[in-house]
């Protein structure tokens, strides 16, 4: 049979929501591709100087998958908490493919002009902050997700408190401790 | 370090932040006693606090744009928007991005403009853009770029215009141009503004990046209607034009004033004298390869605009014709009253002096050698666009008196009109000789509406994203066959060429010995608003703004096609299956029964298919009300 692939994921969710934990596994791939379609077709179809932002991305993909069926607040941040994920994914992903083709693994680059225009290297960061956020996952598991959904989903701290099932007052404290943390990391990295 | 010795140092951390500034080091000293590896953790935590524009306080948005960016472009290319495949990118400006593709159901190369995404949500702008282009298009004019079709692929808006391989004006002038090239190019244009303005539409944005030249000389003006859509939306209301449209929207790539009118510039009600202005600073940048006025920045330009004459001693220094200044003093009049009313005359007087210099050279040419026929001249000095006017005179060119010629002139100025009649002939000609060639089996037959009555025809094609390895490759076309897997996911593209009712059911693989079940796949709510009826030509695709993904269940997956000339009531009784709850599956036996008996009345041998592989394109046809067609989907 043929099935839509956004009914998909509105009824992966809900099995989720039902307590089927291998939903959520599932789920992962069919978000990750939603999302990185739907960001492609932004930047290429609008100037790339455009605002691009993560956080309207996830919510516009929400919003269409929220349209095809019937939602409720569990399913929502439900869907919050795997598409920060995602975009983690989506993000780590392009920036190490870019550190490896810069090893010269892939195309040829003009190595002075690369070095005049692009600054700081920025997937060169996201990089190092990635591996330190693995880092600090092996420690503490809870403050990793509240970073991911902080920073990767552009979730306020409310809506951490509903995916995760903590106080809010949690919230600002594991992100304010993990935030440095990892800045320590990274300093200590680079 | 390990995770209970995490919890020590947060312990120590969070009670050491609730302390004020000038406890707080003494607290944590005391905290950690003689644990120096502790003590150098907290601090080093805290210190932390004191930075606030690190990587992780801002958003990843900046990284994200900057890598998609990086990596769109060649992704891009090869996929394919409604029926186009992408080939490359040939231009850039503020209003998107444009590229030559593919058109796949007519084998012609178009070129393929993107609208950016925020005029989504202004729809009454772009329905006007789109009737003003339109229009101007429909004018049929050989210098005014013809529009094939508006057209929105998951979103977004584009527009496909017919494909000029050529230059701009703008490399034109880079290169040099002579006199006689300058004024040929300037009549075309305001040829093609003339046609424009008699039908009430002001081009507003005339400037030689919107100028394609061909290697022929023949040329086409473009974007007409889209200088409207770049401009803030209450100014427009009002008809009012803007001195700031080039700085409205942060991050939009800034145009350049230098061919805004004096009107444009302080924003006032414009008409069509304005293009015969910026025409204006395109024949003097012509003729002296310099810009009547410009100034270091924006604002400079558009006070030089307002206030400076036009710098006329230029143009005299390349021997121009005295009339050539009359011209351009009269498109750059600051006061619109003062300028040409009407582009008409302008292009005119930029004919008058074409054919002057053509018959000046002429008579250069034979007082030099009056033995010499017209063969043995160099052809470059022959103006190009008036191939006619150039045989009219080779024959005539006998006596070279200064009476004879102005008797010459008078008939070339005859000449004129019907040089205009056969730029639209020769045009249509290139036109019909440029169409696709069409074979016994062309697909291409299906857009000319000559079919015969009875005939409906259906074409339809397959987009295909494979799951492989793990993740979604590239999506990609597909005319018919080929062998899917669990997990692939396709899209149906769907285009009736007359009008009519097109229905989609899939039928899974049947269990053994059990009665075939149905789905609904359109009309459903979220595509063409439940409703199976299609325009002609109008393409579809299904879903819309999704995938349909192969179950586990293997087998030959059918997809019917079902297209018919009205409502077929069964299928319109299934529609109130086509809800999140059922998911289109027809769960009524009776309906199932009727929908089966339905499909066998319409055996497919009825049917002509034919395939178009290269094109990836599958063409159904049949004569009768109803063709029922079954897309086979081999799925083990």
């Amino acid at each position: 049979m043929l099935n839509d692939v956004s009914h998909q994921i509105t009824s992966l969710l809900v099995d989720w929501n039902n307590g089927d934990t291998n939903a959520s596994a599932q789920l992962m791939p069919l978000v990750y591709d939603e999302l990185r379609r739907m960001a492609r077709r932004k930047m290429r179809r609008e100037a790339p100087q455009h605002s691009f932002q993560t956080t309207d991305l996830i919510h516009e993909a929400y919003l269409k998958l929220a349209k095809h069926d019937e939602h409720n607040w569990q399913n929502r941040s439900h869907f919050f908490g795997v598409a920060a994920k995602a975009m983690r994914h989506i993000l780590v992903d392009y920036a190490r493919s870019k550190q490896s083709e810069k090893r010269g693994g892939g195309r040829q680059r003009v190595p002075l002009a690369d070095e005049i225009v692009s600054g700081p290297d920025r997937s060169l960061e996201l990089v190092a902050l990635d591996d330190a956020l693995k880092a600090l996952e092996a420690l503490d598991h809870r403050k990793s997700q509240v970073v991911e959904l902080k920073f990767f989903g552009g979730l306020t701290n409310e809506q951490i408190s509903e995916v995760l099932k903590i106080s809010v007052e949690t919230v600002k404290r594991d992100w304010r401790f993990a935030r440095n943390w990892l800045l320590r990391e990274l300093a200590a990295a680079g | 370090m390990n995770a209970t010795r995490l919890k020590q140092i947060e312990q120590i951390y969070h009670a050491a932040v609730e302390t004020t500034p000038a406890h707080r080091d003494a607290f944590v000293s005391g905290e950690c006693g003689d644990d120096d590896v502790l003590l150098h953790e907290v601090r080093s935590l805290l210190s932390y606090d004191e930075i606030s524009d690190s990587i992780i306080d801002g958003s990843p948005d900046a990284i994200a744009a900057e890598m998609f960016a990086d990596k769109i472009e060649s992704e891009f290319l090869g996929t394919t928007v409604g029926h186009y495949r992408i080939e490359r990118l040939i231009g850039e400006g503020g209003m998107g991005k444009v590229y030559l593709a593919d058109d796949m159901l007519l084998s012609r190369k178009v070129a393929l403009k993107i609208l950016p995404q925020t005029l989504i949500e202004q729809l009454d702008r772009l329905k006007r853009f789109k009737q003003e282009a339109i229009a101007a298009s429909g004018l049929n004019h050989p210098n005014i770029l013809t529009i094939h079709e508006f057209g929105t692929d998951e979103g977004s808006n584009y527009i496909v215009t017919e494909f000029v391989d050529g230059v701009t004006l703008r490399e034109k002038i880079k290169d040099g141009l002579s006199l006689k090239e300058a004024l040929e190019i300037a009549s075309q244009v305001a040829s093609a503004l003339a046609a424009a303005h008699s039908a009430g539409i002001v081009h507003r944005d005339i400037k030689p990046e919107n100028i394609m030249i061909r290697p022929d000389g023949f040329l086409k003006v473009l974007d007409f209607g889209l200088a409207k859509l770049s401009m803030p939306p209450e100014l427009t209301e009002q008809g009012l034009e803007a001195a700031t449209m080039f700085r409205t929207e942060p991050g939009m790539i800034m145009g350049t004033p230098n061919y805004m009118s004096p009107e444009q510039a302080r924003g006032v009600k414009v008409d069509g004298r304005t293009d015969v202005w910026s025409l204006g600073v395109i024949i003097y940048e012509m003729a002296t390869g310099k810009l009547p006025f410009a100034g270091e920045t924006q604002t400079d330009t558009l006070v030089a605009i307002l206030n400076q004459p036009v710098p006329i001693m230029d143009i005299f220094e390349r021997d121009a014709p005295a009339e050539l200044r009359r011209i351009i003093e009269k498109t750059l009049a600051k006061n619109v009253d003062e300028r040409y009313t009407n582009i008409e005359e302008l292009a005119t007087d930029l004919k008058r002096i074409c054919n002057r210099l053509e018959f000046e050279s002429e008579l250069n040419r034979n007082q030099g050698d009056p033995n010499l026929t017209n063969g043995g001249h160099p052809r470059e000095t022959v103006t190009r666009m008036m191939p006619a006017a150039d045989v009219a005179v080779s024959d005539k060119q006998v006596k070279a008196s200064e009476a004879v010629a102005d008797k010459l002139r008078r008939y070339a100025f005859a000449l004129v009109a019907a040089v205009a009649t056969f730029a639209v002939v020769a045009a249509g000609i290139i036109w019909y000789l440029s169409r696709p060639q069409t074979t016994a089996d062309a697909p291409a037959a299906v857009s000319e509406p000559a079919q015969p009555a009875a005939t409906r025809t259906l074409t339809y094609s397959l987009t295909v994203q494979s799951f492989t390895d793990g993740r979604y490759k590239e999506p990609f076309a597909l005319s018919g066959e080929m062998l899917f897997r669990n997990k692939d996911r396709i899209r149906i593209n769907v285009k009736g060429v007359q009008p009519g009712y097109l229905y989609i059911l899939n039928q899974g693989p049947s269990d053994a010995g059990g009665s075939a079940s149905y789905n609904i796949l359109f009309p459903t709510p979220a595509t063409n608003d439940g409703l199976a009826f299609l325009s002609g030509n109008e393409e579809i695709q299904i879903p819309e703004q999704s995938w349909f993904e192969l179950d586990a269940k293997e087998g030959t997956e059918l997809v019917w096609l079902l297209w018919s000339e009205k409502t077929i009531a069964e299928l319109e009784s299934a529609k109130r299956f086509a809800n999140p709850t059922d998911r289109g599956r027809i769960q009524d036996p009776e309906l199932t029964q009727s929908i089966a008996a339905l499909l066998q009345s319409h055996p497919a041998s009825g049917v002509k298919v034919e395939r178009d592989d290269a094109q990836k394109i599958s063409y159904v046809r049949a004569s009768g009300d109803i063709i029922a067609h079954a897309v086979r989907l081999e799925h083990h």
